[in-house]
């Protein structure tokens, strides 16, 4: 591992950064105490124990199987925008990355939806919750972003090719 | 970069947070603001967009930082093992956070924990881990600052400055086999977080709601154009609320006094537009009219400073009863109203009457009212 090297421009900056340092770290800590002692005087074991297996479960969700397979498919991607300019292929990266970002954000509303309204858990449903059509919306969304994509990605390859064809003319 | 975002998009959620906590659980030294009336739509309208904008902006740190994850070999050392440890917390907890914040939001609780509870304690786990991270990267930081400032230099003497490769994120080094730019990363990210915060907080901000997308509220949905937090079916108040004999009773020390809503309604009505925001982040303008509070509690002689405890028909719960600091019941704006955008209160709204405060957090506006007392 690289050793993350300060270069002390002078005695006096090295002392601050050494007091900010301390003084975050005590905060730090001072706040990781107070959570500790929050959660055990406020949350009853059972519950603890819920918190306990939903932030293992994050975790090796996140990081066995969602970064993986995005990595995955980023390097399937690859392969697939062979043909594209460098350009181009960031494009098309960054169009599905927004389009994931936004995925992951409206799937747990369309999900809500199907766990919480049919026959409306509970008596009384609040029909102010939940109310848009989030699939359609997620379709309609996925198709602007992939015609703007490939609007964009076109008019890179156009622009490249005439730019191309000037340089050999001059 | 992504670490700067989004540890400003963490502090700014910590702080709305605990704002909106303090007003719901005050301690004795709380400072209560009334003006302006949209206070308590704008904290926490930025602690639920921040919240949005912070799933994004946490993928793309930890999707950065990946490679360190598996790092050879995973432990160095005591000191080592401990800053792993602490990083894991720090992850799992920022994961679990802004998972249950956002499911919240749709009153969508599939965990067997209390959502209030683990919310707020999770929140200082993650600003303390903050801090820790923070204090322990601190020389790496300030190399890729002062790296940046030579770059800064460097870029005023040549044309083009020294290529960015050095203080790229771990996962896209060259040779990784990613196709991302550092440049095109962060651009997609930031595109990215744009798009999920306004698609999401025109259920905040009026100005924003034509762009509504994915939120779980709309604007000016609902009965009388109001959306609503939980029915009167739910709350189970729908006779209670309904019936001809309901009276409202105030009372101060041994002075006690009822009042139908005939006589409820022949005292001065007073008219304000005023927000109601909830603490799930949705928000709504209305104009709603009725008695002063101040006014009724005048009529018991109670004490202009007097703090008030407002007692609702439905039972028990964070609903049942709420307590209202002297800020608010000495407030002009603040009614016990009995009309919402020109008719009678819904149902669903706390017929026959309910609280609305300028600033305070919805829950605690209280519906179907049926108590006022000086406490």
């Amino acid at each position: 591992m690289r050793l993350p090297l300060v270069t002390p421009s002078a005695p006096g900056e090295h002392r601050t950064v050494w007091w900010v340092r301390a003084a975050l770290g005590a905060l730090g800590l001072a706040a990781l105490g107070y959570a500790v002692f929050g959660f055990l005087a406020n949350v009853p074991p059972m519950q603890l124990i819920g918190v306990a297996a939903w932030l293992a479960v994050a975790l090796l969700v996140h990081d066995g199987v969602l970064v993986p397979l995005t990595t995955l498919a980023g390097g399937g991607l690859s392969r697939l925008t062979y043909g594209l300019g460098p350009v181009q292929q960031e494009i098309v990266r960054g169009a599905l990355l927004v389009g994931a970002v936004v995925t992951l954000v409206a799937a747990p509303l369309i999900r809500a939806q199907q766990v919480l309204q049919p026959g409306g858990q509970g008596s009384g449903a609040n029909g102010t919750v939940l109310q848009g059509d989030y699939t359609l919306a997620l379709g309609v969304f996925w198709l602007v972003l992939a015609v703007a994509a490939a609007v964009v990605v076109a008019a890179v390859g156009l622009y490249g090719r005439r730019s191309k064809v000037r340089k050999t003319r001059f | 970069m992504l670490g700067r975002w989004l540890g400003l998009a963490f502090t700014v959620c910590f702080l709305t947070g605990l704002f909106s906590h303090l007003l719901q659980d005050p301690p004795d030294w709380m400072l209560f603001l009334t003006r302006p009336v949209w206070l308590y739509v704008a904290t926490q309208g930025i602690h639920v967009a921040t919240g949005i904008a912070s799933v994004p902006l946490l993928a793309a740190k930890l999707w950065s930082v990946y490679p360190e994850l598996l790092r050879w070999p995973p432990l160095k050392s005591v000191v080592h093992a401990l800053e792993r440890a602490s990083i894991a917390l720090f992850v799992a907890s920022s994961l679990v956070e802004v998972t249950i914040g956002l499911l919240n939001t749709f009153q969508w609780y599939p965990w067997p924990f209390s959502f209030r509870d683990v919310h707020y304690w999770l929140a200082w786990v993650i600003i303390g881990s903050l801090a820790l991270h923070i204090a322990v990267k601190m020389p790496l930081i300030l190399a890729h600052w002062s790296r940046r400032s030579d770059e800064a230099a460097i870029a005023a003497d040549t044309e083009r400055g020294v290529p960015a490769g050095k203080t790229d994120p771990a996962a896209v080094k060259p040779g990784t086999g990613h196709g991302w730019s550092r440049r095109g990363f962060l651009a997609a990210i930031t595109a990215g977080t744009g798009v999920v915060v306004l698609a999401t907080a025109g259920q905040s901000f009026a100005w924003l709601s034509g762009l509504n997308l994915f939120a779980p509220r709309r604007m000016d949905s609902g009965p009388q154009g109001v959306p609503i937090n939980r029915t009167a079916a739910q709350a189970g108040v729908a006779d209670a609320a309904l019936a001809p004999d309901w009276v409202l009773t105030v009372s101060s020390g041994s002075v006690q006094k009822t009042f139908t809503l005939a006589q409820l309604a022949a005292l001065p009505q007073y008219s304000y537009g005023l927000p109601i925001a909830c603490v799930e982040g949705w928000s709504q303008g209305a104009q709603w009219r009725g008695v002063r509070i101040r006014d009724l509690m005048a009529t018991v002689g109670a004490p202009t400073d007097a703090e008030l405890q407002i007692s609702s028909m439905e039972k028990g719960g964070v609903y049942g009863r709420s307590f209202m600091p002297a800020a608010y019941s000495q407030d002009e704006q603040t009614l016990l109203a009995l009309e919402l955008n020109g008719e009678p209160l819904d149902l669903d709204h706390g017929y026959p009457a309910r609280i609305i405060a300028p600033g305070r957090p919805g829950v605690l506006q209280t519906k179907w009212v049926h108590k006022v007392e000086v406490i």
